[in-house]
């Protein structure tokens, strides 16, 4: 499997604290969706920073594309070209004072020309549905507009490995589905989507490969059926079982292409059935 | 009430040349400051009222409340140059400062209509080109813009502290309390405000963000008779300062 970024045995220490992340070593594969699971204080924020070059690794190096990180102005540049970051709070992400201006500024410092920056946002306007809000101040958009602008400004710089930390976080469920489309779609032209979550059933639901943190270093990692499979495993990380595996597991049924969502377990139920 | 609150994005010229809009309103800006016919002033004051409700569209009793602010800080302002103080014994109404607190309050009025109507059709985005077009340090742009977004921020942090103090009676407990409660509150959305400032850092790097606040405005495009309208309103104030 070919990994997009390497974290080879990766530790961090903020100054007043404990090792944020221990000799972290995991590969997080491309074209791939991720979903990065842990506890409170697992590490989760730390690796996205890590990640997008903003925070640099105490000991251990991480590489992109098979090239280790370097943290000249010049390198940053070109990995935070390519690794999008989308922070939980959209209110610390906005800062231009118009929804079109808020997509032009990852542009503009990618060193874009003016009438390539514009052909990207009315492009990206239109695929995100934000035509009507051009001239709206960010903060004045609900929670579901400023993260669908964020996500928006995000890609508008076409970053191949896009980031999310907590995705779905103040969204109502129509507005977190959504979110989740995007996403797919994004998948589906060959980004590779990591997220952080704390919702195993959305995480076994969307993701391709599992990755679960504890105490800064990886508890487990793979396929969500063989992730979430294991009970012992999850409760370390203070994490429960998604309640399709809890379902196949109470009723001993073991497929051998467990069920992705409701809809799938209501056909292999019925399968049982008859 | 906040200019924010009426603010109406649908308005007739959101889709203007900022150059077009400012036409509006500068001539009408300095035809005031420069004039002392009141009833030229009154004019003004009409004729941008008007257009704040049918161009801004925005709604005739949320421009009463907007323009109650300013109305109530000139009225006290005026009326108390209509008093007189005579050999510090005779204290009454004078009716020789009449002429000047009625010319006051004209000039007043008149120079608020066209503030707001200025304020009703434009952008942060819009005013931060204008002020780039008049050279304005790009330092003092930033501060204007960043100072924007926190007055908005800040506010509703405030506010939602506010309520969670509420919520467990922090101002039922007497004044010297509440007095307390309220410097917490202050020195926790300070707090929130280094926080937010961190974390805003943090987003513009993600974002190969420098320091310097940057954006590429909207495109408008204008044509010749865009200019119409501003100009026919300029030669009616014109012929309005002549003839009143």
């Amino acid at each position: 499997m070919e990994s997009i970024v390497c974290f080879d045995k990766v530790s961090f220490s903020y100054p007043s604290e404990d090792k944020a992340l221990d000799a972290l070593d995991i590969k997080l594969p491309k074209g791939e969706k991720i979903a990065l699971l842990g506890g409170n204080g697992a590490g989760k924020s730390t690796l996205m920073l890590l990640l997008n070059g903003i925070l640099k690794p105490s000991t251990g190096q991480l590489s992109y594309d098979g090239i280790p990180y370097k943290y000249g102005t010049k390198s940053l540049r070109n990995l935070r070209s390519n690794i999008g970051l989308l922070f939980p709070e959209p209110d610390y992400q906005l800062i231009a004072p118009t929804v079109y201006e808020e997509i032009s500024f990852g542009l503009l410092n990618q060193g874009k020309g003016t009438e390539e920056i514009r052909e990207i946002i009315a492009k990206v306007m239109v695929d995100f549905s934000l035509e009507e809000l051009k001239d709206r101040p960010p903060h004045q958009l609900s929670t579901g507009q400023k993260k669908r602008l964020c996500l928006a400004a995000v890609l508008a710089m076409e970053p191949e490995l896009i980031v999310c930390d907590e995705p779905a976080a103040n969204l109502d469920p129509l507005y977190a589905a959504k979110m989740f489309d995007y996403l797919n779609d994004l998948n589906q032209k060959g980004k590779t989507i990591l997220i952080a979550t704390h919702d195993v059933n959305q995480a076994y639901e969307w993701a391709d490969f599992i990755v679960i943190l504890k105490e800064g270093a990886v508890l487990t990692s793979g396929s969500p059926a063989t992730v979430f499979n294991c009970k012992e495993t999850l409760k370390q990380a203070n994490l429960s079982q998604p309640v399709i595996i809890e379902i196949l597991n109470s009723l001993k049924l073991e497929p051998s292409h467990p069920p992705k969502d409701i809809v799938d377990l209501n056909v292999l139920l019925r399968s049982y059935m008859r | 009430m906040l200019i924010e609150q009426v603010y109406n994005y649908k308005h007739f010229l959101a889709d203007a040349h900022p150059l077009v809009k400012i036409l509006y309103v500068l001539p009408a800006f300095v035809l005031v400051i420069l004039s002392e016919n009141t009833a030229f002033h009154g004019l003004v004051f009409c004729l941008f009222f008007i257009a704040s409700n049918v161009i801004a569209k925005v709604g005739f009793i949320d421009l009463v409340k907007i323009f109650s602010i300013p109305l109530s800080f000139i009225f006290v302002g005026c009326f108390t140059l209509l008093f007189s103080f005579e050999n510090s014994q005779n204290i009454g109404l004078s009716l020789d400062s009449y002429p000047m607190a009625i010319a006051i309050f004209g000039k007043s009025m008149g120079v608020i209509s066209v503030v707001y109507f200025f304020l009703l059709t434009h952008t942060i985005s819009e005013i931060t080109q204008y002020m780039h077009a008049c050279k304005v340090p790009s330092l003092f742009i930033e501060l204007f813009v960043l100072t924007y977004k926190f007055i908005f921020l800040l506010s509703h942090a405030a506010k939602s502290m506010q309520i969670a103090q509420k919520c467990r009676m922090g101002d039922q407990r007497g004044i010297l309390n509440s007095i307390q409660n309220y410097g917490m509150l202050f020195s926790t959305v300070f707090r929130h405000a280094m926080l937010q400032t961190t974390q805003l850092e943090i987003a513009m790097s993600a974002r190969l963000g420098t320091n310097s606040f940057v954006f590429v405005p909207q495109q408008r495009t204008s044509v010749f008779s865009n200019f119409f309208p501003p100009i026919l309103l300029v030669l009616v104030l014109i012929s309005g300062l002549l003839l009143l």
